[in-house]
């Protein structure tokens, strides 16, 4: 039996029109000889009925302050993806062609039980397989599976595998079923060189790595979700990633072979994360900032707030959040006190108080400042600015072994310097050289960086 | 889950354990810093210079970063002289650290992964590193430190993140 998985993701079955081509691709594959397995998203985007963002917004407006569980959030949330592929089963049969609809659980997907982002722990495939062999179309819930074990309450719970889920199912039944191939579906014709709405002459990709796809992702580009490249990779399975709504042949990712050697450097694309704010901390005493850095790194990450391009200099600690997290790290930070070098056994306690100033709260730092000069007199006290740039940009150029090549930051430098375009950071990587710029520089940038390494054809 | 019917079970394992997974060391490099003007239009200026310079010499460089003030990055050991005679020549400013190493975390899908810095930068004080500068990719965080300290970076990491004493690679730089 020669399995196909095809993925489409929630704008591809947001409606009836777009379900019957989602069901011609489907057909097209069961006539070439394959069986079909579909995996779906739930139906449309933010604001559609049964989309994810919908059926989370029922919950908050029941009480915008009371954080639901997230066990019965995950148990919402799978309720979108169960809606479509029974709407999709449908839209099949009703074509002439029998399928069956099943969530991921009955899919055989089996996860650990951290819910809201759950792990794939193993796939029993039996039940596909029956209902493969019996020449219908098994179409699966993306984005969910059910626990297994013991714990009174929680055996077959839903649980949802987080962002990029449906990629993941996809991937992961590919392995499963050991499947030919497995077809991610999206609204451009493949991985493109660039954002085709910023740059218009952006190419689709013949070939690409799981690696470098996986770096263009991790770089701001809407493509596959590195989850469902890193199963596809370890299980060797081919995955492509094609149009809903077109023809075109799409794009392959698989292995290095007939991809460039590690020697030769290809340019694969241009990306751009967008919305980010740059935030740099000037510490005193260059001996006390690995400790301070430390306090940030920690408090930022009890509050799953992501950093990037972290950099460090004698005086200075720097790092990249996204903008819209950006009150939250002031919140957290502004005016904390950060004890350094403290001798507890003297009384009262002398050491160095380093006070952070984030440029929150109005007086927050101030009244901080004299509450610790009159509660602890021998304490120094040095306050930490800082500054704060938003609406910020990371421009990419994403290429094959950077590292063992001359002149690339030199390429990209004097090409966003002719463009007039200030860098105020850079960061590289085996795959990768980008640059923190202004948002309002982003699409200067990018366009002349894919025009400087001709990847307009 | 009881009723499913269905032939031989094959369960196959399939995501990996999230996290770290492994490390990597890479010896015999050399941290190189270059002191700018502060006038921002004559330090962009002379980051070109630089840049182009080296390039032209066929020198690659990375971790790359920009300073108040200067510019910093890494070049493989046995390119220094090189590196030196390129800088010398546009009568730059700058020093050179040798005896470096880059000692990298490796795990997947660090977009979602948190509080994996703070982790790396807990080991590496209490071991008593210092970390010179830092780098991050899709599957990795890049730490430059001294060479002397890389067994007790390795060490330190290691423990902290439950990997076996034998789980890290070595790539050495190549020596020109």
């Amino acid at each position: 039996m020669k399995i196909l998985v095809q993925k489409f993701g929630g704008t591809s079955v947001s409606d009836n029109e777009k379900r019957l081509q989602v069901a011609r691709k489907a057909i097209q594959a069961k006539e070439d000889g394959f069986s079909p397995v579909i995996v779906v998203s739930a139906m449309g985007r933010k604001g559609a009925p049964y989309a994810t963002d919908t059926l989370l917004r029922e919950l908050k407006e029941i009480d915008p302050n009371s954080e639901a569980e997230k066990r019965e959030k995950d148990l919402l949330m799978c309720c979108g993806e169960i809606i479509s592929t029974v709407i999709m089963a449908h839209t099949l049969k009703s074509l002439g062609y029998p399928a069956v609809a099943l969530t991921g659980g009955q899919a055989g997907i089996i996860t650990d039980y951290e819910f809201g982002n759950a792990r794939i722990l193993s796939i029993d495939p039996s039940y596909i397989l029956q209902v493969l062999s019996e020449g219908k179309i098994a179409v699966v819930a993306g984005f969910q599976g059910v626990t297994a074990g013991t714990r009174p309450g929680s055996i077959g719970a839903f649980t949802t595998l987080g962002r990029g889920g449906s990629d993941t199912t996809a991937s992961a039944l590919g392995a499963a079923l050991k499947a030919t191939a497995v077809e991610i579906y999206t609204d451009v014709n493949g991985v493109m060189t660039a954002d085709p709405n910023v740059v218009k002459n952006a190419q689709t990709l013949d070939t690409i790595t799981y690696e470098l796809v996986a770096e263009m992702a991790h770089q701001g580009a809407k493509v596959l979700h590195p989850r469902a490249a890193e199963i596809a990779m370890e299980h060797g399975i081919p995955l492509w990633v094609k149009s809903t709504f077109e023809d075109a042949r799409g794009t392959l990712i698989t292995n290095g072979k007939n991809f460039p050697q590690p020697d030769e450097v290809t340019v694969i694309g241009v990306t751009q994360f967008p919305r980010v704010a740059w935030v740099s901390l000037t510490v005193q005493h260059a001996e006390d900032k690995p400790r301070i850095g430390l306090e940030i790194y920690k408090l930022l990450a009890q509050a799953k707030v992501n950093i990037y391009f972290v950099s460090i200099t004698s005086k200075r600690i720097s790092f990249v959040v996204q903008n819209d997290l950006l009150w939250k790290v002031q919140e957290m930070l502004n005016g904390l006190i950060i004890p350094i070098g403290m001798n507890t056994e003297q009384k009262p306690p002398c050491g160095r108080l380093y006070l952070l100033n984030l440029g929150g709260k109005t007086g927050m730092v101030d009244a901080q400042r004299r509450l610790v000069e009159r509660t602890s007199p021998l304490m120094e006290v040095h306050e930490v600015p800082a500054q704060i740039v938003e609406n910020c940009c990371i421009v990419s150029v994403i290429a094959t072994s950077f590292r063992h090549r001359p002149g690339m930051m030199c390429t990209v430098a004097e090409t966003l310097a002719e463009a007039k375009v200030p860098i105020l950071q850079t960061a590289d990587s085996d795959y990768s050289v980008s640059c923190l710029i202004h948002d309002t520089d982003m699409a200067i940038a990018v366009r002349s960086l894919h025009d400087r390494f001709g990847l307009g054809g | 889950m009881q009723d499913r019917p269905g032939g031989e079970i094959q369960q196959v394992a399939f995501e990996k354990k999230r996290g770290v997974a492994s490390l990597s060391v890479v010896p015999n490099l050399m941290h190189v810093l270059v002191i700018l003007p502060h006038d921002p239009e004559e330090c962009t200026q002379c980051q070109l210079k630089v840049f182009r310079a080296l390039a032209e010499t066929g020198i690659p460089i990375y971790l790359i970063k920009l300073h108040d003030g200067y510019l910093s990055f890494v070049i493989e050991k046995g390119f220094e002289n090189s590196a030196q005679d390129v800088l010398k020549k546009l009568n730059s400013n700058f020093k050179i650290f040798d005896s470096m190493a880059i000692v990298s975390v490796i795990a997947a899908n660090m977009r979602d992964s948190f509080g994996i810095m703070a982790r790396i930068v807990e080991a590496m004080l209490t071991a008593n590193v210092k970390i010179v500068q830092t780098g991050d990719s899709h599957n990795s965080v890049s730490c430059l430190i001294s060479s002397d300290q890389i067994p007790m970076a390795v060490a330190a990491l290691q423990k902290e993140f439950g990997l076996p004493e034998a789980d890290f690679q070595t790539s050495e730089a190549s020596e020109k």
